[in-house]
């Protein structure tokens, strides 16, 4: 390995004790024989010592939980509506796969019932406006004649039957 | 720096409303949320903001922790973001007057060096970019592995692994010539 490689390794994993123990008995062995890069192991193993080891940890003011509690429970006592808004769609989204599948198929289901009823309620009423127009052109015309009898002789509507009468 | 793992019980506790369960969590978890806070504020006013703001966000998102990662992984990524974008929206007005304070700083130590000064650490720290800084802080300071490091930032370990050295190779060069200047 070259210098420069080596210097790379102590400056990174070789410093941080992330070398495995091959790479380190080879980094090791160019130490005992080159004493540009044994020197600078030297200077960056002292740097750390002068520099970090001495960092002493900040311990955080004993107020900072009783301001945290104090947000806490002033976002608990007033939930805005946009929150609720959110909680409905995030629980909603956490109701179980299989739950969620089921549901979708049932609204799936009803939606193409409904559908299908109201698509043969118009079909029925086409046909039957159909019908009675080509019997009062085919009567116009006098090509048909209305074939009703007595108890399919109709007036109108039952209202307008009333008055008529 | 090792701080212990959170108990997933307590976890669970807290994501149901728990405030005494919530305050466990504090206890185990703050010193390191606070230190890099710090580190990266370099000022206790801000470095309580950050934190604040951090446990603030670990409690609303506590019900969306999935026990995927470990807690403290979490908890450190949502310390890091917050103090990246807490950097962000602070003004240059800000950034200038640090810069001008480590300018002072130095001309300070020039004429009375001490290495082992804490003031030291925050003067060479200031001069890294942001990314190398939190590389030297998790690992140097808080004492955290290649792999923690690269899961807290998002990062691979190579990436950690060149900041880092970027970083070494700048305070070593920087270190030198402050010696130089003195001598």
């Amino acid at each position: 390995m070259s210098c420069k490689k080596i210097k790379d390794i102590l400056i990174t994993d070789y410093l941080d004790g992330e070398l495995d123990l091959n790479k380190k008995v080879l980094v090791e062995r160019h130490l005992e024989v080159c004493s540009e890069c044994k020197a600078f192991k030297e200077e960056l193993s002292k740097f750390r010592a002068d520099i970090f080891q001495k960092v002493k940890p900040v311990a955080p003011p004993d107020s900072l939980w009783n301001d945290i509690r104090n947000q806490l429970t002033m976002n608990e006592n007033a939930p805005s509506l946009r929150l609720r808004g959110s909680v409905f769609f995030r629980d909603l989204l956490r109701i179980p796969r299989f739950a969620l599948t089921f549901r979708l198929i049932g609204v799936g289901v009803l939606a193409l019932a409904i559908i299908m009823v109201t698509n043969l309620n118009i079909e029925r009423d086409i046909r039957l406006q159909k019908k009675d127009s080509l019997e009062y052109f085919g009567a116009l015309v006098g090509e048909f004649e209305y074939n009703q009898s007595e108890d399919e002789l109709s007036y109108g509507t039952l209202i307008e039957e009333y008055f008529l009468i | 720096m090792a701080t212990p793992e959170v108990d997933s019980a307590l976890i669970i506790k807290a994501s149901q409303g728990d405030i005494r369960a919530f305050e466990e969590i504090y206890k185990i978890t703050s010193s390191f949320i606070y230190n890099v806070a710090f580190r990266f504020a370099r000022n206790n006013k801000d470095a309580e903001e950050i934190t604040q703001e951090v446990f603030l966000r670990i409690y609303k998102n506590l019900k969306s922790f999935r026990f995927r990662s470990s807690f403290k992984t979490w908890a450190y990524r949502i310390t890091v973001n917050t103090a990246i974008n807490f950097k962000k929206q602070i003004s240059k007005e800000e950034d200038k007057r640090l810069a001008f304070q480590s300018n002072i700083y130095a001309e300070s130590l020039n004429k009375n060096i001490n290495y082992k000064d804490e003031g030291f650490v925050e003067f060479l720290l200031g001069r890294l970019t942001p990314e190398q800084r939190l590389c030297i802080v998790l690992r140097e300071i808080q004492g955290l592995r290649y792999k923690e490091i690269s899961e807290i930032i998002g990062i691979n370990i190579n990436t950690v692994r060149s900041r880092l050295k970027r970083a070494r190779e700048k305070l070593l060069a920087l270190k030198k010539e402050i010696a130089k200047d003195v001598l």
